[in-house]
């Protein structure tokens, strides 16, 4: 290396550091950059291996684990009165959190610290929802439902803001998901008949799932975003497809629209570049085909020759799928 | 000033909280001046033992079987006040100074019974639309009634003289 380039490096680094220590970059998008221009070769004897094997086995062990407790629990559940039972959960809880806190400080045991944290994630529900209902407040009505969320989602996202734990981003997602559920239940589940409320808040529910999986797929949490596109379009498509209805009760609109709903799914699956979005969409056009055989055609023409016709077309956009990968994303992978 | 970045974030938000405010202003708060008048009497215990009837317009609880040893309880009835979203414990006998009319529809179109589950099997995660309880339900209006021993509600009649 030259001089020139040694100052010029040398400059980017002091640059780098001030925007560092100025938060304008964090650590993992460093990371990211140094992870992309990393040559292959390099990236394949890594230690990231042994440690996503560490990983599963502690992941292993904290299921386990988890069993064990529920198990326990379940054991003694009958023979507990409500206060035994609150201080028992939310103790558990509340002591794998804090173990988990622990050992995640440390950057040797920050694995070991994330196992315990998704067991105390998985074991707040039920501390939450036991403590509330020792309080008088019952854990499985629509108000209990929506402050054990609301109380699951602050304790997840303060965790995820301040520990940068990554593991609680999806636990954030689904107590806020359960809140916005139980929370307009609530509000409107006792007052108000509103017809397919459900579907309706399952649809816009997905496209906030589409959205936030775009979010994460511009910074440096891309993870989220496959786990976002299918969970969003499950229940994007799903809704839509439970909104047509069935002959001879079916929504018109819905039935003209839910095509297009689909080939906006394929569209954006060559846009985004997402392999979730073409077999989502695939996957729904088969059920869709399907479907409409069974309504429409299973009766006139009967069983046998609709599934011929069925199992034609859902080859053809198999193919069609299948084209679109390899012209469009595969190629730009 | 908001990042193009952030903004698959921000209506990502933003989304549920409007199909929260569109449900408040075009259903609840129009449910809100939307006032049933007539009364009605329920029972919702115990009306295998006993028939509940209204005969000539007053009701009339008779047993289905005769007990020779053991004495089997009536069914209670109730009254609910539809202006003060209130139930309260009556006897036949204040049963019985009303007039009652046991049609399903009340004459200004409303009914009671458990709520209509609207969502399909297959949808996404087997997700049920069904909820617990009684409703009174009708030009918009979906209150409840009682959620406790819903199983064995019985709507008796509407109260036509008062």
């Amino acid at each position: 290396m030259s001089d020139i380039d040694q100052s010029e490096a040398k400059q980017v680094l002091s640059k780098l550091s001030i925007l560092l220590k100025n938060g304008f970059l964090s650590k993992e998008q460093v990371l990211g950059v140094l992870e992309e221009t990393v040559p292959q070769s390099s990236k394949d004897h890594s230690p990231r291996t042994k440690i996503n094997l560490q990983k599963i086995l502690y992941y292993i062990g904290g299921f386990i684990v988890l069993l064990g407790i529920t198990i326990y629990f379940y054991q003694f559940w009958d023979s507990m009165d409500q206060v035994s039972k609150a201080i028992l959960t939310l103790g558990s809880s509340v002591s794998s959190y804090a173990l988990g806190y622990y050992f995640f400080s440390f950057s040797k045991s920050r694995d070991f610290g994330h196992a315990f944290l998704v067991i105390s994630a998985a074991l707040f529900p039920l501390g939450i929802g036991t403590t509330l209902d020792t309080i008088g407040i019952s854990a499985t009505r629509s108000g209990g439902v929506s402050v054990n969320s609301a109380v699951l989602f602050m304790i997840f996202f303060v965790s995820y803001s301040v520990l940068k734990a990554a593991i609680f981003l999806p636990f954030s997602i689904i107590a806020a998901s359960t809140l916005f559920f139980s929370f307009t239940n609530f509000l409107f589940g006792g007052s108000v008949l509103i017809p397919h409320f459900y579907e309706y808040r399952f649809l816009i529910l997905g496209a906030t799932y589409i959205l936030f999986g775009y979010y994460f797929f511009q910074t440096n949490r891309r993870f989220m975003t496959n786990l976002l596109y299918v969970s969003g379009l499950l229940m994007f498509l799903g809704a839509g497809m439970s909104l047509q209805g069935f002959f001879p009760r079916s929504d018109i609109f819905w039935q003209l629209f839910y095509p297009f709903l689909l080939v906006l799914t394929f569209w954006g699956s060559i846009k985004l570049q997402s392999k979730a979005f073409l077999i989502m969409a695939t996957i729904f056009t088969f059920g869709e085909i399907l479907k409409l055989t069974a309504e429409y055609f299973s009766n006139s023409i009967g069983w046998p020759v609709s599934l011929i016709f069925a199992g034609l077309i859902i080859m053809g956009v198999g193919y069609l799928s299948f084209e679109l990968n390899k012209r469009f994303i595969k190629k730009l992978d | 000033m908001l990042s193009r970045e952030k903004l698959p974030l921000v209506v990502g938000i933003v989304l549920p909280l409007l199909l929260i405010l569109y449900v408040a202003v075009t259903a609840y708060l129009p449910s809100l001046f939307i006032k049933p008048k007539y009364n009605f009497i329920y029972s919702n215990d115990n009306y295998y033992d006993y028939s509940i009837n209204v005969v000539n317009g007053k009701v009339n609880i008779q047993p289905n079987y005769r007990y020779d040893n053991s004495v089997v309880r009536q069914p209670a009835l109730y009254l609910y006040d539809v202006v003060n979203d209130k139930s309260t414990l009556i006897s036949l006998s204040q049963a019985q100074n009303y007039t009652l009319d046991p049609s399903n529809k009340s004459l200004d179109g409303f009914t009671v019974g458990s709520r209509v589950n609207d969502s399909y099997s297959y949808f996404p995660f087997f997700f049920s639309g069904n909820d617990r309880g009684i409703y009174l339900t009708g030009n918009g209006l979906n209150r409840v009634i009682t959620e406790r021993d819903y199983y064995y509600f019985k709507f008796v009649g509407w109260i036509l003289n008062e």
